[in-house]
């Protein structure tokens, strides 16, 4: 018999609507685990005991009365601890931020509430979506369950741990610059950063605001999915949200890929100093995945991976100094070293800065949609140029640069997803990002699908799980 | 992992002038232990300011689409 923290939102769900398990068993297990593996993780800033009993009680007696609202129905999830929540701090794993308590649910938390979800608990996140990893905080940074003694990289460190340890089967994160992507693809777990627009990020603490988007960590892909579902949609209150017609993320996830093409775009990696070859070697295993399932893979060239860093990197900078200014001038010693470091280098840009990198956005966004996209249904690349990162190789002195290559995405505003495609020699996770055309999400879940049945490995758990 | 910058204070008279007087426009009291850090996140900020301007671009090449008013269209706010 599968345990029950090995059932996916999907088959969870069947197994509660057809009365062999309930919401109270499902939470009352995520929360045993949770006691006894989390203190090795620290995935949790708290852990919402007396709410999650309550939604699963809630979710069950729903069941009994014969309401079904949905595939959250009774499940337990988790959110990222910069996601607003009625009642329970939301501390943005800040030492600025500890006392506050929000009096109003985040957009996605009121949808995953209203859909009959458990909430688990707030995770861990580098401080502000943007420090990190960090020991001089109130919280303890989050560790990556495949080995504790590596990074699971950020800022959605904690979402990314708890998903692939098996304390929750969804988490939400947040994307400025892959802070989805990038711990997805270093703890092994899926990570989906939607279209810009496409989920609310009102009530979830801003980094960047033209750059931010709200997405889940899932250990399937059709869970990742099943909570888009549930999450995504206008909001009119949210400046950025798009007003388009409701998508639906599951309906294609088996139509596989034949005829689709696929473009490669090797040039962002190959030949960068720090590139693994194992990390280069996940794309090629991907890329054969969809070739033997009918695509055409090739090669595509788009412009320097530089220029989009560039102007990435200017925007989120400038943007996020912005949010921060008044708290960094009056405040600085209460910031971590490392974010403070981070959002003080926006201190250090002007105007032209800022504006010549939006021209440059405008320029490669349009670019990328007209020219590629128009030939291509999705593009293929490496998440991050190496695996997971030890804890003891960050500097004592200033902020720890990742070699991740997730901002171009978050600068044309691309649905991208994050696919566990195998592991290291060192047992530690690879994966794969696609980039989709804007509002086509499902096309990139539909590919992910086929190349999660042929590499086969989320039946492999951290050995910590 | 690598830092982004092998540059320190020091190596470039220029530099260290141009962050010394950003610094002083900022009017933040810096602690010591946070001026190389600090000096890093400038000579990295510096570098992309730089890239951003190696690409063409005319007085044509706008970056309007970050400012809509399509929220306050007359149809959407119920007026004539």
């Amino acid at each position: 018999m599968t345990a029950l923290h090995e059932l996916s939102i999907a088959e969870a769900g069947r197994a509660l609507r057809q009365g062999k398990t309930s919401s109270r068993a499902l939470t009352e297990d995520a929360l045993r685990r949770i006691g006894s593996i989390d203190p090795k993780l620290n995935a949790f800033i708290v852990v919402t005991h007396e709410r999650a009993l309550a939604d699963a009680d809630a979710a069950d007696a729903a069941f009994a009365a014969g309401h079904d609202r949905g595939p959250f129905q009774g499940i337990p999830y988790g959110l990222k601890d910069i996601y607003d929540t009625e009642g329970i701090a939301t501390t943005c794993h800040s030492k600025l931020r500890q006392d506050i308590v929000p009096k109003a649910d985040s957009i996605v938390a009121r949808k995953l509430r209203e859909g009959g979800g458990v909430l688990l608990g707030k995770l861990a996140t580098h401080e502000f979506a943007i420090g990190g990893p960090s020991f001089d905080l109130p919280f303890p940074p989050a560790r990556n369950p495949w080995n504790t003694d590596h990074a699971p990289g950020g800022s959605s460190s904690g979402s990314a741990a708890a998903v692939a340890a098996g304390l929750c089967r969804m988490a939400m994160g947040s994307d400025t610059g892959g802070s989805i992507r990038g711990p997805a693809a270093w703890c092994g777990t899926v990570g989906l950063k939607p279209t810009y627009g496409l989920v609310s990020r009102r009530g979830v603490f801003p980094l960047s605001y033209t750059l931010d988007h709200c997405g889940p960590l899932a250990w399937t892909i059709e869970d990742a999915a099943l909570t888009m579902n549930v999450i995504s949609g206008h909001d009119p209150l949210d400046p950025a949200s798009a007003d388009v017609p409701a998508l639906d993320f599951t309906r294609s996830l088996g139509w596989g890929v034949q005829g689709l093409k696929i473009g490669i775009s090797r040039t962002f990696y190959e030949g960068q100093e720090a590139l693994v070859p194992e990390v280069a070697a996940a794309v090629d295993t991907a890329a054969e995945v969809l070739r033997r399932a009918g695509a055409i893979v090739e090669d595509v060239v788009l412009p320097d991976y530089d220029l989009f860093n560039a102007a990435g990197r200017i925007i989120l900078n400038a943007e996020a100094y912005a949010v921060h200014e008044h708290d960094l001038a009056t405040r600085p010693r209460d910031y971590a070293m490392y974010t403070y470091f981070r959002l003080m280098a926006g201190a250090f840009l002007t105007s032209a800065d800022l504006t010549q990198a939006f021209r440059v956005r405008a320029q490669l966004t349009e670019t990328l949609n007209r020219d590629v996209l128009t030939r291509y249904d999705a593009l293929m690349t490496v998440p991050a140029l190496v695996p997971a990162p030890k804890f003891a190789d960050q500097p004592t002195d200033a902020a720890p640069v990742w070699p991740i290559q997730t901002i171009p995405w978050n600068l044309t505003g691309s649905p991208t997803l994050s696919v566990p495609v195998g592991f290291t020699s060192d047992k530690l996770p690879l994966g794969v990002q696609l980039v989709g055309r804007p509002f086509e999400d499902p096309m990139l879940l539909r590919i992910g699908a086929v190349i999660e049945a042929a590499v086969n490995v989320t039946s492999i758990r951290p050995a910590i799980a | 992992m690598t830092n982004a910058d092998n540059q320190t204070p020091g190596t470039s008279p220029e530099s260290d002038l141009e962050f010394e007087a950003l610094l002083k426009r900022i009017g933040h009291q810096i602690a010591p232990d946070r001026r190389r850090g600090l000096y890093l996140a400038y000579a990295d900020a510096k570098r992309q300011a730089a890239a951003v301007r190696k690409r063409p671009l005319t007085a044509v090449d706008e970056p309007s689409n970050t400012f809509s008013l399509m929220a306050y269209l007359p149809a959407r706010k119920g007026g004539a």
